[in-house]
């Protein structure tokens, strides 16, 4: 049996952000229970109220509209791997949810989930952060809307206030020359977080050649999803070339904010995201390609 | 609440238990309550999944499913999948390669491999591999259940030999 606790079921999203709000520290939402019931089993979290809001509808599935991909915070990574939106308009959030956990724990599991934990190593998150993806965030005071990078405050900590619900993640859907691609390096093949994770996203020009911007994201074992900005401008304004990401994955294993633990010693760390970030970047530039290429 | 009743369809039987506990887990109210102890709990963390059932036709690791979500809800055991003392082809096909040594896994490796099968009619060594991912087997080296898959696979969409086609198994 798990620790004692209530359960709340709210049917919307007005009767969870009012019985969040009412409860405070003491409830924690529950979402695809992947990781908080787990946490609740081995006592790293007690909370005395959960609040389930798995039956709210209007915050699940992929929607395109206005020029936006809106995701609701809880579609299942099961069905974000599925969705022929996110596989043809997103492949970068593909690559990330598609190798995260097993069958069973995509389809319970969140993307939602995956961004509130605030996890460094998070892979969704991850792909997410180099896909310039914003946020829309409910609560009592009402919407409000705010970039992902701006999400984490510090170490599993988000800007969520008291009883505020991430709701939607938007993302852009201007394509033309853009790409984007995310890879993990794990010891086996499946049931593994990231030793280390890289997104890549490429804004190119004159048919993918140029690097107009850049975006990436590493997932650690730091203390939380971050941008590498500094291999970001190696690439901006840049002829792209194999050597170009060799720069880049060298400048990223540089002002990577990764500490040790047990699973991956700091050097291995850094020597990890400059073998791997060329090899994603690579990728981003063939899907950049694609998309750049002219039809006529 | 800290209680409440649960109705669920549990391999096509309505079942109703009473002041069920939210504190309890779907496997425990399935072994526990329903008695229906083929589904296994090990790890109860959701790495192993040996607790595999589908809910709604979807498998999930029972062990992080509270047991009042499953109210108004179909589960499919182990227990149902074969018809008296008929196999499904996936449990015949593990019989006939030989995919059981220890058995624990195994309940929950059929309700992967039927999910699978369940869309995916024909899949590759690869999907196999995938679906099956999130459950351990210790014993085996995973060959012979690939293997078994692959053959149930086979046997689920080949059309069934009727006296008609004047084909049947030569016995």
């Amino acid at each position: 049996m798990l620790p004692e606790f209530e359960l709340f079921e709210p049917r919307d999203l007005q009767e969870a952000v009012a019985l969040l709000t009412e409860l405070g520290e003491r409830a924690r939402p529950l979402a695809g229970g992947t990781d908080l019931i787990v946490e609740m089993r081995e006592g790293r979290t007690r909370p005395e109220y959960l609040v389930d809001i798995k039956g709210l509808e209007e915050l699940k599935g992929v929607t395109v509209s206005g020029g936006l991909i809106v995701i609701g915070a809880l579609t299942t990574l099961r069905v974000l791997e599925r969705s022929i939106i996110i596989r043809e308009r997103l492949p970068i959030l593909y690559d990330a949810v598609s190798q995260m956990g097993s069958v069973q724990i995509r389809g319970r599991g969140t993307i939602g989930g995956n961004l509130c934990n605030a996890h460094a190593s998070a892979d969704g998150t991850a792909a997410l952060l180099a896909s310039g993806a914003r946020l829309r965030l409910h609560g009592p005071k009402g919407s409000r809307e705010i970039a992902l990078e701006d999400f984490f405050s510090s170490t599993h900590k988000t800007v969520l206030n008291a009883g505020e619900v991430l709701t939607h993640i938007h993302l852009s859907t201007e394509s033309h020359g853009f790409g984007g691609a995310y890879s993990k390096y794990t010891v086996r093949k499946a049931m593994e977080p990231a030793l280390v994770g890289v997104g890549v996203f490429l804004e190119t020009e004159q048919d993918g050649a140029v690097c107009r911007a850049a975006r990436i994201a590493l997932a650690t074992t730091g203390p939380r999803p971050e941008r590498a900005l500094r291999a970001e401008e190696t690439l901006r304004g840049q002829r792209l070339s194999e050597e170009l990401f060799a720069r880049a994955g060298e400048a990223a294993a540089g002002e990577a904010n990764v500490g040790s633990n047990w699973r991956t010693p700091e050097d291995y760390a850094r020597h990890l995201i400059k073998v791997l970030l060329p090899e994603v970047a690579r990728r981003a530039w063939a899907r950049a390609r694609y998309e750049g290429r002219n039809i006529s | 609440m800290k209680e409440r009743s649960v109705t669920l369809r549990i391999n096509g039987e309505i079942h109703v238990f009473n002041h069920v506990s939210v504190r309890k887990t779907l496997v425990q109210l399935i072994r526990d309550e329903a008695g229906l102890t083929g589904t296994k709990e090990g790890c109860g963390e959701g790495d192993c999944g040996t607790c595999t059932v589908l809910l709604n036709g979807q498998p999930v690791n029972s062990c992080l499913v509270l047991a009042t979500e499953a109210d108004g809800k179909e589960v499919l055991t182990v227990e149902g999948l074969s018809r008296e003392w008929d196999l499904h082809p996936l449990q015949q096909a593990f019989v006939e390669e030989g995919a059981v040594q220890c058995g624990f896994c195994i309940p929950g490796m059929l309700l992967a491999a039927k999910a699978l099968l369940d869309e995916n009619p024909s899949p590759t060594e690869a999907e196999i591999r995938a679906a099956i991912a999130g459950n351990l087997c210790r014993c085996t080296g995973y060959v012979r259940i690939v293997q078994a898959i692959k053959s149930a696979a086979v046997s689920l969409s080949s059309p069934p030999l009727t006296a008609a086609t004047g084909k049947g198994p030569g016995i």
